[in-house]
Formats: structure tokens, sequence, C-alpha cells
């Protein structure tokens, strides 16, 4: 017994120093509360939590993508997949911050407490391999969401807290009722581990599904897809613009991992008698064209990126549904891509509810007073329909490359339908992602008064098309990188 | 001779089912919340239970043992968020509650 | 029948009725009072299913905090509106019909071998150790975690109030 326990302790210590991003994280939140005690101004919380995201980032990068290793006794795993998409989750909280650098709000140490909070969560997610550590690191993203959803204080911001805490709490509890399910079908809640594939593979029973089906559920919740979605148009359009712009990318990347090592978990390596492939591709396929068609009819653009956050999850389960490999990598370059173009167009949306434009017929004329920052926000919304010449295309035709793929390897016709419904709903989400530069070239508003164009919000939207720009003419710097991650459940 | 644990799970999937018609049926926060708990511990049943078919090891034991954590970390949260709301609207009746539409 | 099968099956019979009982009732103070009674007869079923530990933890934490914090927020929101407790009902016929029919889906899943009872006897002794060191070795990780969560809706939902406080609606 004393032997046991030596070897487990020894297990956590070893552990510990694969731990470093996440040991960082939870450091810097307590530094952040503590720092709240002493009056201390928001530029120094700023600076902290930023410290905290960057240094989380490095030291994820110093472990390297190519590495993997089981911590823990079998809780969370290190390999390449978590290890970038913990680097994308950085990076959304650091522009998070970014974006919150100008936004004056009473309550500033326990914001960035929060943001540190969700981030910890989606870094535990993506890497979690047991029920246990899922269900926590979920609810540590979901608690922490539903106070920042709420963040704008005022009338519509407590109801958009409420329903996000209604309908997640909801989602969770039929989550772990599958995850119950589960566990007394397999005896373990290590979902990666072989007792948990010969156990199913031994008893295949409908509960199975049934149980696998309603923890989907929960992750689906988590990446705003359908039939999990109607929270989210009126979660975003009552959160501050950084809050959602945070919430659109960071807990959608880390369900959207968590689903992925889930679902591939769940296929058994094609062993499973439920088809897997036809359930992604009908989740997504009715994601994508849900999301679409709703945003067609939108007047305020805070719910028409909701409606567009929505479809993007479709876009992105693309990658989930070629199940090879590849599409694996792809789903990673798209989801670096969805962070940049979603952001730009955020912060570009932030800079333009401070002039005071709130709806899409508001940006009449705009294109005219503010030029540049209307260009930025179209070829934000560019990227985001996958026209060229942004890394929307790359990315769109990539993800889709891979799905055609795997339609030639398995000559699934359905395969071949997910790609012609998919590239029909790009024509589709032209018409509503264009309507706001339509609005503002080529509709004549009133002149507002010229003002100084050059703030720090310009400058980062400005960076960020830039990105969007570059990654199509070269998107080979990042697929590189993507490229080293060898991926294995 | 202990009884079934099959009998266990029914009582557990009764709990789930009827905290699931709570929360659609009731028009009041607090009853929504209610039905949630239900949920939670029909789950928490459930892994108490199958924890008879596997006494090797506790997994499902401290599984119950974390959700239990969790609920109170909910309820704790979602009361906040519900006094809120009430202050803005004073009632706690989500239908009444309707700034946000589409 | 002999009587730890009686007070096995008083306690599940008490714990659907109270469950029924809060689908039923349109009064929130009574319907958390059920609740308590369903809390508690679960504990009961927990300590006849050989998790002692689980089923202190559900009557001190459960039944003594969580309920204590529903009953709070039930009387400040309705002493806030004045008004009595009475909650209405909406499309309950849809709500009824689903739930019945998920539970005759997870009924008859539920009636697979493969849930049987185990036939040897279940020897937990020692259970309560096991926990306590499950806590510090192999669960030490989402122990830690669960501080971390504890923390963040702390800070959540002070974060909530304070502002409340400082607005004085």
């Amino acid at each position: 017994m004393a032997q046991q326990w030596n070897n487990q302790l020894n297990d956590i210590a070893g552990s510990l120093s694969w731990f470093i991003p996440e040991l960082i994280l939870a450091l810097f939140l307590l530094l952040l509360i503590a720092l709240a005690l002493f009056k201390t101004n928001r530029t120094v919380l700023l600076t902290c939590c930023m410290a905290g995201f960057i240094l989380s980032g490095v030291g994820v990068m110093a472990t390297g993508l190519s590495t993997q290793a089981t911590l823990f006794g079998g809780m969370t795993r290190v390999d390449g997949l978590a290890s970038y998409l913990k680097i994308l989750i950085d990076l959304a909280g650091f522009i998070t911050c970014l974006m919150s650098f100008e936004k004056p709000s009473t309550h500033r140490a326990e914001y960035f407490a929060l943001l540190m909070a969700v981030v910890l969560g989606g870094h535990l997610l993506v890497a979690s391999t047991h029920f246990l550590m899922i269900f926590l690191s979920l609810e540590l993203i979901s608690l922490s969401s539903y106070v920042l959803a709420g963040y704008s204080f005022t009338k519509a911001g407590s109801e958009g807290s409420l329903k996000y805490f209604l309908f997640g709490s909801v989602a969770s509890a039929v989550m772990l009722y599958g995850f119950s399910f589960l566990y007394g079908i397999t005896g373990t809640l290590d979902f990666s581990s072989q007792v948990f594939f010969d156990q199913l593979i031994a008893k295949d029973v409908p509960m199975v599904l049934f149980a696998a089906l309603m923890v989907l559920a929960g992750f689906l919740y988590k990446i705003a897809a359908a039939p999990m979605h109607p929270w989210a148009p009126d979660v975003y359009e009552a959160s501050p613009i950084p809050v959602m712009a945070f919430l659109s990318v960071a807990p959608k990347l880390a369900g959207l991992g968590v689903l992925l090592k889930f679902v591939l978990a769940m296929n058994l390596f094609g062993q499973s008698s439920a088809d897997w492939q036809a359930i992604v591709c009908a989740v997504l396929l009715l994601t994508i064209t849900i999301g679409n068609f709703s945003a067609l009819r939108q007047q305020n653009p805070k719910r028409l990126m909701a409606y567009s956050s929505i479809a993007q999850s479709g876009f992105l389960l693309v990658g989930v549904a070629a199940f090879l490999p590849q599409g694996v990598h792809f789903m990673l370059f798209y989801a670096s891509v969805y962070l940049i173009m979603n952001f730009a167009v955020f912060v570009y949306l932030d800079f333009f509810e401070k002039k005071s434009i709130t709806s899409i017929a508001g940006f009449s004329g705009a294109g005219k007073n503010l030029t540049w920052p209307s260009i930025g926000l179209l070829v934000g919304l560019i990227a985001l329909t996958g026209l060229p010449p942004t890394a929307g295309f790359t990315a769109k035709l990539f993800i889709f490359s891979a799905l055609w793929q795997s339609y030639e390897l398995s000559g699934r016709a359905l395969l071949l339908w997910v790609v012609v419904i998919g590239l029909l709903n790009t024509v589709v989400s032209l018409f509503y992602y264009l309507r706001i530069p339509y609005f503002a070239f080529l509709k004549s508003g009133e002149p507002a008064e010229k003002q100084n164009n050059i703030t720090f919000q310009n400058l980062l939207g400005f960076i960020l098309v830039l990105l969007l720009l570059t990654l199509f003419f070269i998107p080979g710097i990042l697929m590189g990188w993507i490229n080293k991650i060898n991926f294995v459940l | 001779m202990m009884p079934s644990l099959q009998h266990l799970l029914y009582l557990a999937a009764f709990l789930f089912c009827t905290g699931l018609a709570v929360v659609m049926v009731k028009r009041n926060t607090i009853m929504m919340l209610l039905g949630i708990e239900l949920m939670l511990n029909a789950s928490n049943l459930n892994l108490v239970a199958f924890n008879r078919l596997y006494p090797a090891s506790l997994d499902g034991q401290m599984f119950a043992l974390f959700v239990i954590i969790v609920a109170v970390c909910e309820a704790a949260v979602g009361l906040a968020i519900v006094l809120r709301v009430y202050q803005h609207y004073q009632t706690s009746v989500p239908d009444e509650i309707s700034e946000l539409k589409g | 029948m002999n009587t730890l099968t009686f007070i096995f099956y008083f306690f599940m019979l008490t714990a659907a009725a109270s469950a029924t009982g809060i689908l039923l009732s349109r009064n929130v103070f009574k319907a958390a009072l059920m609740l308590l009674v369903c809390l508690l007869s679960i504990a009961a079923l927990y300590v006849l299913s050989f998790a002692e530990f689980v089923a202190i933890t559900q009557i001190l934490v459960y039944a003594g905090g969580v309920l204590v914090v529903i009953i709070f927020g039930i009387m400040l929101t309705s002493k806030l509106s004045g008004k009595p407790l009475q909650v209405g009902h909406t499309n309950i016929f849809a709500a009824v019909l689903s739930g019945i029919l998920l539970f005759a889906l997870l009924a008859n899943f539920i009636t697979d071998d493969v849930f049987a009872v185990p036939q040897h006897a279940v020897e937990t002794q020692g259970a309560l150790q096991t926990i306590g060191t499950n806590f510090m070795t192999a669960y030490s990780l989402p122990f830690e975690i669960a501080g971390i969560l504890l923390l963040a809706a702390l800070i959540g939902a002070a974060a909530i109030t304070s502002f409340m406080k400082s607005k004085k609606v």
C-alpha cells in the first residue's frame, strides 16, 4: 500500500513540470485578487493579466508541440493538439485584455480574474482525458462565463447571464447523466484508456449511443452548435463587446478540442456500431444552415455576429467530420484564422459602437467618414465569408479539401453532400456579411465630423487585418508549425 | 440480500425526467433551479449505484463528491444572478424578462 | 421481505414521491422543502449502497448548504416583490409528455443485462480511508481544480452582488 502511494506521489511530482502553464495561470489568478486589495490602478491589473497569458503561452511553447505525456495518473494528457489549442486560448485572453484597455468598468480585478479562470478552464479542458476533469473544467469555464456575460451590468446584461446560466446548467446536468452511464457501462472514467475501449467493444448496448449523445449535447452547448445554440444570440447581444469576442473564441476552441477527442474515442477506430461520421455531419450541416439563415434577417451587428459564430462552429466541425489526421491539422489552421478574423471584426465593431453606431443601417456613410476602420471591418468580414485575398479563404479551402480527401478515400455520398451544402452556405453567408460594408460604402449618410482615426484600437485591428492578409499569401508559416503535431488518440 | 441495482437506476431516471419536466414547466427561476438540482442528484445516484458494479475502485463515489461541490458553486452563482435580475425586473418569472428578442 | 429491503423501498418511494411533489407544487417554498425530503431520502439510499461518506456529504453540503442558499433566495425575492410565492405553469402537456417518453426510453435501456445486479457481496472495508487517500493521490488534480472552481464562483458571486449594493436600486 505504502509503495503504491509512493509511486502515485512520484507521478504527481513528475507531472508538475509539464503543468507549468496552468500553474502560472492559477498563480496569476491569485495575484490579481491579491492586487485588488490594494486599490491598484487598472493599468497594473491589465499588465499583470497580460503577463500571465504571455507567460503561460510561452510555457506551453517551451514544452513543444510534438511531446506527449500522460499526467496525474491519467487525468490529463499533454499532446500537440492540446498544446496548440492552449496557445490559441492564451492568445484569445491576451487580445481580450488589449480590447478591454479603454473600457471603463467598476470591477476590474474581478473581471480579469474571471478571464484568467476561463483561460485556465480552457487549458484543462483541452488536455482532459478523464470525465471528472472534463466536468470540472467545463464548469470552471461556464461559471466564470455566466458572470462575464453580465458584465455590462445593465438590465439586458443580467437577463443575458440568467439565460446563459439556465441553459448551461441544464446542458451540464444532461452531460453529467451521460457520463454516469458511460461509467456504468465501462467501469472507468478515463476515456482514453484501453479498458474503456475494450468494454465498449464488448458491451455494445443502445445505451452507449444514447449516453454519448447526452455528453455530446454538453459539448455542443459549449461551442454553440445546433441544436444547443439558442442561448448564443441573446447572451452575445447583452454582453460587452470584448467579453463577447472572448466568449465566441476561447470556450468554443476548448469545447472543440474535447469534442474531437471524445468523438474519436467513441468512434473506437471505426469499430463502433454507431455511425459517428454521420452524426457529426448532421450536426454541422444543421449548425451551418441555422446560423446562416438566421443571420440573414438580423438588424443588429452584435446579433449578426452571434449567428455568424454559430455558423463558424459548423465550419470548424468539418475538420472533425473528416476523421483524418489531415482534417485535424486543417481544423487547427481554421481555428487560428477564426480567432484572428473574429477578433478583427469585433475590434472594429467596438470602435463603431463607441461612435454610437449600433445598428446595421447606422453604418450608412461610414465608409466616407471613417474610411480606414471601415476597410478593416470589410477585410474581416470578407475573411469570415471565406473569400480571397484573406486567410479565411485559405482556411475554408483547406478544411473542405480535407473532407474531399475523406470522400475520395471512403466514397461516402454523405461527405459529398456536406461539401456541396457547405459551399452553398458560404454563398448565403455572403449576403449578410457584406451588408455592413454595403451600408458603409454604398449608402450615404449624414457626414460626421472628421476624427483622429489613429487610436490604439485601430492599431490592434490593423495588425489583425494584416495577419489575415499575410496568412493568405504565405499560409506555410502557420501550416508548417501545425504539421509538426502528430496527432494520435 | 440487497435490492436490485436496476431499481436505483430506475429511480435515477425518474428523478432526471422529473427534473427536466420541472425546468420546462415552471415559470419561476428558483423553481427551475430546483429542477436542475434534481437532475444533478439523478446523476449522483447513478454514479453511486454503478460503483457497486466496480467495487475495486471508488471512482463513482469520488465523482459524486465532486458533483456535490460543483452543485454548490452553481447554486451560489445562480442565485446571485437571479437576485440581480430581480433588482432590475422585480420578478423572477423568465417570461416577463424579455429585453432580448430575435 | 426483510427490514433492509423494506427500508430501501421506503426511501425510494419517498424520493420519487417528493420529486413528483416538486413538479406538482405551485408554491416555491413548499417545493424547496420537498427537495429537502428528496435529498435526505437519497442520502439514505447512499448509505444502503455502501457510500456512507457521500451520504454524509449529501446531508451536510447539499441539504444543509445548497438548500439553505435556495431558501434564502426565495425569501429575498419574495420579500422584494411582496407577492405570494405562487408559481405559474407553462406547456405542461409537452413537458410531461416528453418526460414520460424520455423515462420510457431510459427505462427500456436500463432493463439491459449490462446493468444487472452484482452477485458477489460488495466489500467496502475502509472506504473512508480509500476516499481520503484518493483525494491526495489519484484525485489530487481534480481536488485542486475544485478549489479554484470554488474561488471563481466566490469571485463571480461577489462581483455580481457588490455591484448591486453600490448601485442602490
